[in-house]
């Protein structure tokens, strides 16, 4: 059975993300076009997934949620608590299967949960990473107004290169 | 008059059963809290909660005493959770929460079911005070607890912050020599 649907956007719903979505999961994480922009550098197996799905998908604090249209599953969104929670932030990981980059799934899914991190959770700040030479990636924050907050020099390792990575953010009084 | 099939029945009154919570019964749970009507108007804030998260708790308040849980049926169909908590609090007060999938609101289900469990927690488990809130904006359930029986003891302030909004809770109890009379 798909997860519930938590929250409806035009093209896209965000669902829960439940015991059966684990092998999807698996499969997207390892594939060389998402895991090289997403640090993610040793093969996760099922066994692997299964325990992320119990210790962090299955937190109390951090929320995620599958993206998906028409009941096909297109990737992960993330809304991370960081730092103390003062300071009312979070990060907004994301991630689509490369069968799915390019139609706007990506802008919609981070729209639709940068709203609800401002107008349901109260936080302050919204914040994301994206390495420099990922533009699709830098784009969605971008067109979403995210301001570029800095860009840490060869902040990361990936393929045979030291890269740089973009910090974005959003402000409460900024968003819409 | 058993008007459902339901075998393990705790109580019931016409149409409405009061019954066990399952492990089974996760999966309604689940779709119910995040319904986006429902997960507007709990205490707790409105993170999703995925099916393996809801059999952790259903399996985590089945084998402690501070509460008791009944899945609400309606003509057979699983349509709500109500609960009351803080039974190994002091001085016999106890807290009641409830929520009923959107699907069968305005049936009266939930003014059954309220007063079934204040019938149980005054003359089953012998409770002094019944505590339970509801959401400013949320005449429903106010109308719920007037016809269980339920006092207004106050207003608490910015409570919950939905749509954009803070929103105060308004909180609400029955003592015992209120429903004895």
């Amino acid at each position: 059975m798909a997860g519930a649907v938590f929250i409806e956007g035009e093209d896209t719903n965000l669902r829960t993300v439940e015991e059966e979505d684990v092998e999807f999961l698996r499969d997207g994480v390892n594939h060389p076009e998402v895991r090289v922009h997403m640090g993610n550098r040793l093969p996760q197996n099922l066994d692997n997934e299964e325990k992320f799905f119990e210790e962090q998908i299955s937190d109390e604090e951090t929320v995620n949620l599958l993206i998906t249209k028409d009941n096909e599953r297109l990737g992960l969104i993330s809304l991370t608590p960081e730092g103390h929670s003062a300071e009312k932030m979070a990060e907004i990981g994301i991630w689509l299967h490369p069968e799915h980059h390019g139609d706007g799934y990506g802008t919609e899914a981070s729209r639709l949960i940068t709203d609800y991190a401002f107008n349901q959770l109260n936080y302050h700040r919204i914040f994301a990473r994206a390495h420099a030479e990922n533009q699709p990636s830098c784009r969605v924050w971008e067109k979403l107004g995210f301001q570029k907050e800095g860009e840490f020099r060869d902040h990361t390792y990936t393929r045979g290169e030291y890269k740089d990575v973009v910090y974005y953010g959003v402000l409460e009084g900024e968003w819409q | 008059m058993a008007v459902t099939e339901t075998e393990n029945k705790f109580m019931e009154q016409e149409d409405v059963v009061l019954r066990p919570v399952e492990i089974e019964d996760a999966e309604f749970i689940a779709e119910t809290v995040n319904h986006g009507e429902v997960r507007a108007y709990l205490g707790r804030a409105p993170r999703p909660i995925n099916v393996s998260q809801e059999e952790e708790y259903i399996k985590q308040f089945n084998s402690e005493d501070d509460s008791v849980h009944f899945l609400i049926e309606y003509q057979g169909k699983k349509v709500g959770h109500i609960f009351i908590g803080e039974l190994e609090s002091d001085y016999r007060r106890s807290g009641v929460g409830y929520f009923i999938h959107p699907e069968y609101h305005g049936q009266g289900i939930g003014t059954k079911s309220l007063k079934m469990v204040v019938t149980y927690t005054f003359e089953s488990l012998n409770r002094h005070k019944i505590r339970g809130g509801f959401l400013e904006g949320n005449p429903a359930s106010k109308r719920v607890m007037e016809k269980a029986g339920f006092q207004k003891e106050g207003t608490e302030r910015d409570y919950k912050y939905v749509d954009g909004e803070w929103k105060n809770v308004i909180w609400m109890s029955i003592l015992e020599d209120e429903y004895y009379g």
